[in-house]
Formats: structure tokens, C-alpha cells, sequence
């Protein structure tokens, strides 16, 4: 029994379609376009997802990790980012609409000192707060032209991963 | 020799520290936070003590509760390792005035190495060349006033600071308050003290620093150099021994420094003496660590002298076991920081449980590690996990031996410096052993990390079909995998980081 996949790469698009199959120590997966079959096992059943992916005679080590719905995978020093089905969809990035931008904590830390405030017109690159992480502070700025709509943040405040800081609106 | 000594640190270098005393038959204690209860360092020690909370502020910071253990424990001596209390002068006087031996130089040279601007009076009266720049600064407009004197661009430092923390470049009078008050807010929460100087930033140099080895009967000698250009925001990546640009006269010249250099201060046990090297092989002295270096290793095998052995040597009395005669290199070593850090988005910190973990083995490799599968990495402290450490006969032998290692070590769960390190292995400018201190800066996100693989296609099929297994088995463990799978930017979900800070 064999069950079809998905995917396509980002940014760009490409899509793709594999067969998937179970198989004892296993999986084969297989495709047309481009035409390869790969034998595909875990490292270890117990622990974690280094993958061993052997294509054609070839031996290779494949890293998976999911975030936010795209796949991150690496091998030889290359990582890929896919999303499952064919193509992109519009309006699929996480917190993104056109517009408007929404800035999410990259990984907990500590909100030094706001350095923009709400309702204020700013720049692309701009920065619009201090943010502390492991001990080093970093600005975190505008990723675009606009308004700052909302400063979800104060000076000092305790920020959990993807905790939303602030959102920048382009008129 | 001592019956037992304290180590008042954690992560790979307890770890390593642990290793040199077990070899000399000295017992180890450990000291653990409460997020370190289950590290490596514990595991491996003899003896093991908590200090308190996960924060180092509230553990591993903590001189009374490291004094305690180390009187709970009965040891002799304590070794600060790097980082935490290293190089705070304060620890290293209670450590001798509680009866124990500090494993390092007098508290008197601690202090005056940890003072930036004693450290280049101290520089300067050994007749070592220094960058030019300001001692001490009261005020930002101090900073203002005394800048153009400088010249632009400068770097605003803390005269406390160290591995890059407190530390601003700026290209204008213009850009000064702003990088001022950084600096010495940084200093602040990194080091407890927000001064801050100005220093001439030489444009494009190089970091090649000296090892110095001295013991308690006033013989002072270098272990040659270290060449470590390779890094990113004054964080370093990649160190080797030798350094592919200095010549033997160079070398002569730079070692006498860095030895009257720790003449001048007074310096005991190991230390290590930087410089920057501008392109015209004019060396600046920058300053002296006056503790075991992370990139140590490097110096043992080219040099083929245990640095924490001879450390132990040194603080129990002994006398230097060789001359600066004996002292020469065999072949060529490299050091790569295997960090929690993600490449790929600019070294964004990455925490989370290790998962899968095959460090590289095999000719010419050491791998010293402080984690294993199955670890958490918490955002607690420094994402250093382990240092992959290669040697080979020659440059090229080293790189190819490197090549090879990066290839086989494999860590899941979390994102590393491996991919880093794979493509600074085909970069043929660091090949050819052409880098300073800005090349990571300048090359990596807007070309080396983003430059097509001639071998994309190939790869690609390769991540399809590993995609395809993981979608597949994560559908059929639904309850399992899916729950725990926990992405390389998700970090830490779990950690309540308000603690830390």
C-alpha cells in the first residue's frame, strides 16, 4: 500500500509529488519527476529523526524538523524548507496578511527598552525595541514601510517564544 | 599534587577539567544548577553539589554557595574553568582566603588583566604595542568629547568585558550615545559593570593570540599561537595552531610579547595573550584572558602539552616540565564550535532536547562535549555544547580530516554550527587561509550561507524523500513523535526564561 505526498520548496514553489511506502525496516519512497526511488529508515526507532536516505547506491544523512507547517531539511550542509502540497498558497505564512506584519520573539528573552511607539509611521529596518537573549541584546526592527499598529510589549517584560512584539501595518 | 579540587563550572570544560584530574588521580567535585542536575559533568564527577536555581546568577555565580561546597566537599583547590567567575578578581580573593588554591593567576593579576584599561598600561610599560584609544569613560558626553581623538570608526567596549558582550562599533559621532548606552547596559547585566572605553577599530586585522604558560618560580613560555579570525560578532567559530599568516619571524616577535606581557602583570598558571594583526603584519596587543581558553585544545595538539594537566602542575607547585626551546609545533590543528545556534538565521540561539547525537571519531579527531542524546539544552547559558577538534599533518591535511568529521557528526533535535562549518570548508578563501575578523560578518548570510549547492537537485531528492518518510511515520505515531516534535526555532517552549534574566 503506498500513499501519495506533496510538497513544494520555499520560497520558490516547485512542486512535487512521491509515493510513500511502508516497508519492514522502513520506508521506499518513490517518484517520476524527478524519477528516483529512495530506501528511508530512522536512525534509531527510539530516538529522534536522523534519517538514513539511500538513492541510487547513494548513502546520505537527512536532519527533519517541522515549524509552523513547513518541513526544515538538512543534508550535506544544505537545508531545504518545504511546505506539504503542490504549490505555495497565498496568505500561508503564520501571522502574515498583506499589509500587514506581525514580529514574533525568535526565542524567549527580555524586552530591554522600546525604542518606537505605537502609532508612530516607520521605515523598513527601522528598530522598534531591545530585545535580550542569552545574554546578548539585539534591536529588533521593521520589517517593512507603515504604521506601528500595536507595541505588544513593555519595557522589561518576560517574552516566551513567538510571543507577538509589535505589527507594522503599510498603508 | 592535591587530593581534590572543585570545579566551579559546568557544560563541556567541567567536563574537561574532570578529565584532567582523573588522569592525575586528583577526585572532582562538580557543582549543577537545578537545570543541570542530569549534565554530563555531573555524571562524570566524583562528587557533585548543587549551588541553587537554574540562572547563573543564582547558581553558578554564586561565590558563598560554591565556598560552601568547596568546604562540604573538602577540596584543596577550585578550577573556574572559563566564563561565570573565571575572571572575576573578587572570587579568586575568597577562594585564597577561604585556604583554597585558585587554579589561575593571583587574584592581584586577575584584576588587573580584567580591567581593559590596566590591562593596555600593562601592555605599554612591556613596551607591547596597543590600539590607540581612552581609558575609563565617566558619561556619554566624555565619550563625545574624546571620539574624534580616536577617530572613526571606534569600537565602544566594557572595561569589564569579554567574548563580545558590552561591546559596540560605530561609524559616527552620530551613531556614539546610542552604541554608548548599549554597551554599558550590556556590561551591566553581563558583567556587573557598566563602564565602557573607546578603542580605534583597525579595519579588517586578524585575531592571532598567544598561549602562555607560567609557574610560581617566575618561568614564563609561550605555546605558540592560535588564529581565530573566524568569527562572528566577536564570537568565535573556528580557531587553528598555527595561524596560516604569521612566519617564524613574526612568531618570534609576538611571542616576546605576549611573554613580557605576562611578565609585566605578574601572570601565574595559563593564560592567553591576544593581539590584533593588521594586513601589514603590525600586531596590536588587545588583551589577556587570564584563564583556560575554550579553544585550548588546539594548542595540546599541535604542541602536544596537556594545558589542564600543566595548570594543576603549576597551582600545586611544580616547575615548568620543559624550556621555550622545546616548544614546537607538529602539523596543524583546528577547533569548531559546535553551538546551539542556527546558521541559517543569522546564529539565532536554538534550544531544545537532543534527540540524535554521533559525534565525528576516528584519525586526528577529538570531540570534547558536554552534552548527549537525550539532553536538553535549556536558554539558560551559553549555547556551546561541544568543540569538534581536528589535526592533521599539514593545513590541508587538517582540512581535509576536518571535512570529513563535520560529514559524520550528526546532532538532531536542535540547530548547530555543523552546516556552518561544512560550507566554510569549501569557501576557497578560507582554504587558502585568507580571513579576518569581519569575513564571517561580510560573507556568510548575504553569500556564503545563501550560495547554491552545484549539488542542489541531487540533494533535493534526498530531502523528498527523507520529508516523505517523516510525514509518514509522524502520521502513524500521531500520539508519539507529533506531540514531542519540537521545531529548531520553537526553542525552549518549556523554559520559564523570566527566571533567567
Amino acid at each position: 500500500m503506498s500513499r501519495e505526498k506533496k510538497f513544494h520548496t520555499l520560497p520558490g514553489g516547485e512542486g512535487f509529488v512521491v509515493e510513500l511506502a511502508k516497508e519492514d525496516a522502513g520506508y521506499v519512497v518513490r517518484s517520476s519527476s524527478p524519477p528516483f526511488v529512495a530506501s528511508v529508515v530512522r536512525s534509531s526507532a527510539a530516538s529522534g529523526s536522523a534519517w538514513s536516505v539511500i538513492v541510487d547506491g547513494k548513502s546520505y544523512e537527512a536532519k527533519v524538523e517541522r515549524d509552523n507547517g513547513e518541513i526544515l531539511v538538512e543534508v550535506a550542509g544544505e537545508r531545504f524548507r518545504l511546505g506539504s502540497g503542490p504549490e505555495r498558497q497565498e496568505g500561508a505564512t503564520a501571522g502574515r496578511r498583506p499589509g500587514r506584519c506581525e514580529v514574533k520573539a525568535p526565542m524567549p528573552g527580555r524586552v530591554v527598552k522600546l525604542l518606537a511607539s505605537s502609532g508612530e509611521t516607520v521605515t523598513a529596518g527601522q528598530a522598534i525595541l531591545l530585545f535580550e537573549a542569552m545574554k546578548m541584546q539585539n534591536e529588533m526592527r521593521s520589517p517593512q514601510d507603515g504604521v506601528l499598529v500595536e507595541l505588544a510589549v513593555q519595557e522589561g517584560q518576560a517574552i516566551q517564544v513567538r510571543e507577538t512584539l509589535f505589527i507594522v501595518r503599510s498603508d | 599534587m592535591f587530593k581534590k579540587v572543585l570545579i566551579a563550572n559546568r557544560g563541556e570544560i567541567a567536563v574537561r577539567i574532570e578529565r584532567g584530574l582523573r588522569e592525575l588521580g586528583v577526585a572532582s567535585a562538580a557543582v549543577y544548577s537545578d537545570a543541570d542536575r542530569d549534565s554530563l559533568h555531573v555524571r562524570l564527577a566524583d562528587e557533585a553539589y548543587r549551588l541553587g536555581p537554574a540562572p547563573s546568577s543564582l547558581s553558578y555565580l554564586r561565590v558563598d554557595k560554591i565556598l560552601e561546597a568547596a568546604e562540604r566537599s573538602g577540596a584543596e583547590a577550585v578550577h573556574p574553568g572559563y566564563g561565570f567567575l573565571a575572571e572575576n578578581a573578587d572570587f579568586a580573593r575568597a577562594c585564597v582566603d577561604a585556604g583554597l588554591v585558585f587554579i589561575g593567576p593571583p587574584p592581584e593579576a586577575v584584576h588587573l588583566m580584567g580591567d581593559k584599561v590596566e590591562a593596555r598600561a600593562v601592555a605599554e610599560r612591556a613596551g607591547v604595542p596597543t590600539v590607540p584609544g581612552t581609558g575609563a569613560l565617566t558619561s556619554v558626553d566624555d565619550a563625545i568629547e574624546k571620539a574624534p581623538g580616536v577617530g572613526f570608526p571606534l569600537l565602544v567596549k566594557a572595561t569589564a568585558g569579554g567574548g563580545g558582550k558590552g561591546m559596540r562599533q560605530v561609524s559616527t559621532l552620530e551613531e556614539l550615545s546610542s552604541a554608548f548606552e548599549k554597551a554599558s547596559s550590556e556590561a551591566q547585566s553581563s558583567f556587573s559593570n557598566p563602564s565602557v572605553f573607546l578603542e580605534k577599530f583597525i579595519e579588517r586585522p586578524r585575531h592571532i593570540e598567544f598561549q602562555v604558560v607560567a609557574d610560581q618560580n617566575g618561568n614564563t613560555v609561550h605555546l605558540l599561537e592560535r588564529e581565530c579570525s573566524v568569527q562572528r560578532r566577536h564570537q568565535k567559530l573556528i580557531e587553528e595552531a598555527p595561524s596560516p599568516f604569521v612566519d617564524d619571524a613574526l612568531r618570534r616577535r609576538m611571542g616576546d610579547a605576549a611573554v613580557a606581557v605576562a611578565r609585566e602583570a605578574g601572570y601565574v598558571n595559563a593564560g592567553t595573550v591576544e593581539f590584533l594583526v593588521d594586513a601589514q603584519r603590525n600586531f596590536y596587543f588587545l588583551e589577556m584572558n587570564a584563564r583556560l581558553q575554550v579553544e585550548h585544545p588546539v594548542t595540546e595538539l599541535v604542541t602536544g602539552w596537556d594545558l589542564v594537566r600543566l595548570q594543576l602542575q603549576i597551582a600545586s607547585g611544580e616547575v615548568l616540565p620543559f624550556e621555550q626551546s622545546d616548544i614546537v609545533a607538529r602539523g596543524w590543528a583546528m577547533e569548531f564550535r559546535v553551538t546551539a545556534e542556527d546558521p541559517f538565521q543569522n546564529f539565532i540561539p536554538s534550544a531544545g532536547r537532543i534527540r540524535f547525537l554521533r559525534a565525528a571519531e576516528g584519525p586526528g579527531t577529538r570531540n570534547d562535549s558536554g552534552v548527549y542524546a537525550g539532553f536538553e539544552v535549556t536558554p539558560h547559558y551559553d549555547p556551546l555544547i561541544a568543540k569538534l577538534v581536528v589535526a592533521g599533518d599539514d593545513r590541508m591535511h587538517c582540512l581535509s580530516r576536518a571535512r570529513r568529521a563535520v560529514r559524520e557528526y550528526q546532532v538532531d533535535g536542535i540547530a548547530t554550527t555543523l552546516p556552518f562549518f561544512a560550507r566554510m570548508l569549501a569557501d576557497e578563501r578560507f582554504i587558502a587561509g585568507d580571513m579576518d575578523v569581519s569575513f564571517v560578518d561580510r560573507h556568510w548570510m548575504s553569500e556564503i550561507a545563501v550560495r547554491p549547492s552545484e549539488r542542489r537537485s541531487e540533494l533535493l531528492t534526498v530531502a523528498l524523500a527523507a520529508a516523505a518518510a517523516e510525514d509518514g511515520s509522524r502520521r502513524t505515531t500521531r500520539r508519539g513523535l507529533t506531540a514531542k516534535a519540537s521545531a529548531w526555532k520553537q526553542m525552549g517552549l518549556r523554559e520559564q526564561v523570566g527566571n533567567r534574566l
